[in-house]
């Protein structure tokens, strides 16, 4: 069976910038205080859902923007323990919490900002329960982390669960190297960008324009 | 730093970071190594994983942010771990918003109210000294206190205060039954009923906010989006929108903001706040002089062909020319015969007015004197008034280009056209004009009744079956409703209407009242005439912290309810999930224990079984295949074809007259008020200037910003204002300013200012914005007191109302703002 590579479509004209979907990621993945895998910036002005221009000259387009689970990762080039890394079966990047030593490397190797986020303290959960899935493993002290692409969601046949819950039905989730999968036929049809191309690390998110 | 070997072995968490030192202590983390796709794969089939313990039920999330989205619920170890979207069985209304998924956090917040409170002795009120009490205790003193309030003052004395969150039926239900069979007053919420007014008496009532459904904007070639932002306020229904863009609609954003919406539309117009109105009589004034009009819909479908008295402002009827009237069929209600006294219109070639109906080819355009009464056709008056606002004049009052009306008026004439007014273009005095304007222009190009043609607000679809006279029946009620605006000075005086009429005791349910409604200082000074407030609440919002007693409700999903309709047409059934937390309460038994105490116990319903047999289990709901044992198994069950709801089908309204009656014959009052209504002003649509905020009002050099309030998407209301997800994102009260106005009031990007006028004050962050238009400011609504540096939102906005709407004007404020000094 050939390897896949999965991964998300963001249709920027249904995206409204709501973070529902961050919403989802931070209660599925039991995300502690503080930490959000997947997050909206607008492209406009300074703050969230501010425009660029001048008043009534105005355009504002908004991104949600988690690990790219690039083909190429500048991530898992730089991790000296193997910690960060790409599953070949399915081309998802990802980061084993017991081997990761909190270097940090892999955090300054990227070049989407923001997508890992560091525990620098014990988790902390201030209403006392754990969210989301049974299955997603317990969040450590001293350990980047990152989106899994919902792997413990995967295993069930199931899709991330960022991408049914988008209000503006904008998310898409399929295989890239599957040409009649849905995600295949959208960047087929429909004009689209990947995130800073010009790093050579071939994403597996694009977003429709 | 790249190329570094990942193969490095010897290297562990803990000696790196103990030989970086960039991290003060260190923690062995245990845990088993995550598992490989394969390895969990098999380990669900082995069914060791503890998701096999979940338990999966469907509840409703009700706010009231019209969404009624169902849940699936998540529970593990008797604990709520997640909601997520549970589906329809018609796919395209699927939807979970952010803040449908941060229920698990609401109902885990530290901070809710878990025990019923009781304002220390000897403490003021809100100075937030408690003291817990058990239920006997509470439900004790309001019940005692109740009695004697009412055996000493009057049944009115006692009121039920309620607005629109918490938003389940047999909350609500059972609350209106209590205080029904007490005789108690009501305080009238006002919310955001121009536009329902507004519409209704030009189309008819056919229960509150209607339009075609959101799966007909599909059908519509243009879009008009009025003071809507939906991606935010109404969020469900944006995807509707989005489809519709994809299949080649075109949006017409219209609204002062640079909205989420407005940056997707085709078309932005940014309008000068409160001028909606006079820029729909423009767009009609270009209609008609470029003859864009629907003759034929005008002619059948409404009243435009009226003859209309100058001396009364009456329609000329067959009787005023000595033609008795006749009897007709026998009304059902009445058990008499129906009166036949047919409008008189007239004809072509002839000189003597014939009955409306089958009167072929009736003028339009008109001015008779007949048997020496004077008359104008109702659409020769209409021109008349919408001649006042040519473009070039409309332009100077709303800030709108005149090629840009014209643009517009081409656009609403291009069928099939929906129009969606919104909340934001009805909160001003006399918003009710905006929608009567609205749903005229609608008519005069001859919008309504097929797919993709609709005027109104959104299309809340309520289910026609629940048996909704059950609360009534259980007392006649000769209490007043008593708007909150009128509340101040009838606690004050202790008068409405003329008349001796004191409230001495509240229970506020289902809302926020010093939060969400208008000039909260009024209401806080007129507070010390009531001896007595309760609140009934899941978190200490502005209005529990002022109460006397607070009293813990249950959760959603902590207790049994029911939903119909609510943008989308099913009956919805959440089931208890979990146990009530803490000592929380459903609101159900709180009035079964009150009912109880107070010997009424023969008035409510003894268990939520029982009532939901009685509210659900009717002749209506037996058509539709629905009963209280069939909604418990399936959890949904719809009402309605798949097919959009068709409003106004054949151009056939509920109005007296059948027709669309854009001239209103007999104006009436929005509910029990103490202002007297100007019959004269409200027959046709008209413009009139904000109370406040226009540049013509004295204070306007005072306090040069229009302060505008946005429903933003962290909240519902005050709803979720302490859930700490929504937080993270949302983490305190802003106000929003054209960044060039901030730099000539030397306020910085991230600055506290201070927003005031002489009602109060808010202080918030300022954050710059390019979206906001110069002179005017804007706030996400409802932020808790406590969660400001000082003031709160609701201090500024007044108490001004028009008795067409009795709506509370949440944008018709004025305020200066500057630097906050810290004090």
């Amino acid at each position: 069976m050939a390897t896949q590579r999965l991964g998300m479509i963001v249709d920027t004209k249904r995206c409204v910038g709501c973070s529902t979907c961050a919403m989802m990621c931070k209660s599925e993945n039991n995300e502690p205080e503080g930490i959000w895998w997947n997050r909206v910036l607008t492209i406009g002005g300074e703050h969230l859902t501010t425009p660029s221009g001048t008043y009534p000259n105005l355009t504002m387009e908004n991104l949600t923007v988690s690990c790219q689970h690039c083909n190429n990762p500048a991530c898992v080039k730089v991790c000296p323990v193997g910690a960060t890394y790409k599953d070949e079966e399915t081309g998802v990047v990802r980061q084993d919490y017991d081997k990761c030593i909190g270097c940090r490397m892999c955090m300054s190797a990227c070049p989407y900002t923001g997508v890992r986020s560091f525990n620098w303290e014990e988790p902390k959960y201030p209403i006392g329960i754990d969210t989301g899935d049974a299955d997603v493993p317990k969040h450590q002290k001293h350990v980047v982390e990152k989106c899994t692409m919902c792997w413990h969601r995967l295993a069930k046949g199931l899709q991330p669960a960022c991408i049914e819950v988008c209000p503006g039905r904008a998310r898409h989730f399929g295989d890239f190297n599957d040409p009649d999968s849905e995600v295949s036929r959208l960047i087929r049809e429909r004009e689209h960008m990947q995130l800073l191309p010009e790093m050579g690390t071939n994403p597996s998110v694009y977003y429709l324009v | 730093m790249s190329g570094t070997d990942s193969s490095q072995g010897g290297l562990t968490r803990r000696s790196f970071l103990k030989t970086t030192g960039a991290i003060v202590g260190t923690t062995a983390v245990a845990g088993a190594a995550y598992p490989t796709l394969t390895a969990l794969a098999e380990e669900r089939q082995t069914g060791q994983s503890a998701s096999s313990e979940e338990r999966i039920s469907q509840g409703i999330c009700r706010p009231n942010c019209f969404g009624g989205c169902r849940l699936n619920v998540h529970v593990r170890d008797g604990k709520v771990v997640k909601t997520s979207m549970a589906p329809y069985p018609d796919e395209k209304n699927n939807r979970i918003c952010l803040r449908g998924i941060s229920h698990p956090w609401r109902i885990y917040d530290p901070e809710r109210v878990k025990y019923p409170m009781r304002r220390a002795e000897g403490t003021e009120r809100g100075a937030g000294v408690w003291e817990r009490i058990s239920w006997d205790d509470a439900i004790n003193e309001i019940a005692d206190t109740f009695m004697r309030v009412q055996e000493e003052y009057g049944p009115q004395a006692v009121a039920k205060w309620s607005v629109s969150g918490n938003r389940g039926m047999i909350v609500q239900e059972s609350y209106a039954t209590l205080f029904n069979a007490m005789n108690a007053s009501s305080i009238g919420p006002g919310v955001d009923m121009a536009n329902a007014y507004g519409t209704a008496r030009v189309t008819g009532w056919i229960g509150i906010w209607s339009s075609n459904g959101p799966d007909d904007l599909v059908n519509a070639k243009n879009i008009f989006l009025w003071g809507n932002n939906l991606t935010s306020a109404q969020l469900q229904e944006w995807h509707f929108v989005a489809d519709a863009l994809e299949a080649g609609s075109r949006l017409i954003v219209i609204d002062p903001i640079y909205t989420q919406i407005a940056a997707k539309a085709d078309l932005w117009v940014p309008v000068r706040p409160g001028s909606d109105t006079a820029l729909t009589l423009s767009m009609m004034n270009v209609i008609v002089k470029e003859d864009l009009v629907d003759k034929t819909f005008l002619r059948d479908h409404t009243v435009a062909p009226f003859l209309v008295r100058r001396d009364t402002g009456k329609f000329l009827r067959m009787s005023d020319l000595g033609i008795e009237p006749t009897e007709g069929p026998v009304n059902s209600a009445t058990g008499k015969p129906t009166i036949v006294d047919p409008v008189a219109v007239m004809v072509d070639g002839s000189d003597a007015p014939v009955p409306s109906e089958g009167a072929a080819n009736p003028v339009l355009l008109g001015t008779f004197t007949i048997q020496g009464i004077e008359c104008d056709t109702a659409y020769r008056l209409l021109c008349d008034e919408i001649a006042q606002y040519p473009p070039e004049t409309a332009c100077d009052l709303c800030e709108v280009p005149p090629e840009t009306i014209i643009e517009l008026a081409h656009y609403a004439a291009d069928g099939p056209v929906t129009h969606r007014c919104g909340w934001g273009s009805q909160a001003y005095d006399n918003g009710v004009h905006t929608a009567h304007a609205g749903a005229t222009l609608a008519g005069l190009v001859g919008q309504y009744g097929f797919p993709g043609a609709s005027y109104g607000p959104v299309n809340l679809g309520v289910y026609p079956g629940f048996n909704t006279k059950l609360s009534s029946a259980a007392g006649a009620s000769t209490s007043k409703t008593v708007s909150i605006m009128d509340l101040p000075e009838v606690l004050n005086t202790g008068k409405f209407l003329g008349k001796e009429y004191p409230i001495k005791a509240a229970f506020v349910l289902e809302g926020n009242p010093l939060s969400t409604a208008t000039n909260t200082n009024a209401l806080l000074d007129a507070l010390p005439n009531l001896e007595f407030l309760v609140t009934a609440d899941s978190a200490m919002t502005d209005t529990a912290r002022y109460s006397d007693l607070v009293l813990p409700i249950a959760q959603w999903f902590e207790c049994e309810d029911v939903f119909g309709g609510r943008q989308a047409n099913y009956v919805v059934h959440n089931p208890k999930i979990i146990d009530p937390l803490y000592e929380s309460k459903p609101d159900s038994e709180i009035v079964r224990l009150l009912a109880d105490k107070m010997g009424l116990s023969d008035k409510v319903f003894q268990s939520d079984e029982e009532w939901m047999h009685a509210y659900i289990d009717t002749p209506a709901g037996e058509k539709f295949g629905i009963t209280y044992d069939k909604l418990k198994e399936a959890g949904v069950l719809g009402w309605h074809s798949s097919d959009p709801v068709i409003r106004w089908e054949g151009g056939v309204f509920t109005t007296p007259s059948k027709r669309l009656e854009f001239y209103v014959e007999t104006p009436t009052l929005a509910g029990a008020t103490a202002k007297k209504l100007d019959v004269e002003r409200e027959h046709l649509p008209r413009f009139f200037p904000p109370a406040e905020a226009w540049p013509e009002n004295e204070k306007y050099s005072e306090y040069p910003f229009t302060l505008l309030s946005e429903r933003s998407m962290y909240m519902v209301h005050s709803q979720w204002f302490g859930t700490g997800w929504l937080r993270e994102l949302d983490p305190e009260p802003t106000v929003k300013i054209n960044p060039a106005q901030a730099l000539e009031k030397g306020i910085d990007d991230g600055a506290y200012v201070e927003c005031y006028n002489d009602r109060g004050r808010c202080v918030a962050r300022a954050v710059y914005s390019e979206a906001i238009k110069p002179g005017t400011l804007v706030y996400p609504k409802n932020w808790q007191r406590h969660q400001h540096k000082a003031g709160s939102w609701s201090e500024l906005s007044s108490s001004v109302y028009d008795p067409a709407a009795v709506n509370q004007s949440f944008m018709d404020v004025l305020c200066d703002v500057k630097v906050w000094d810290g004090e």
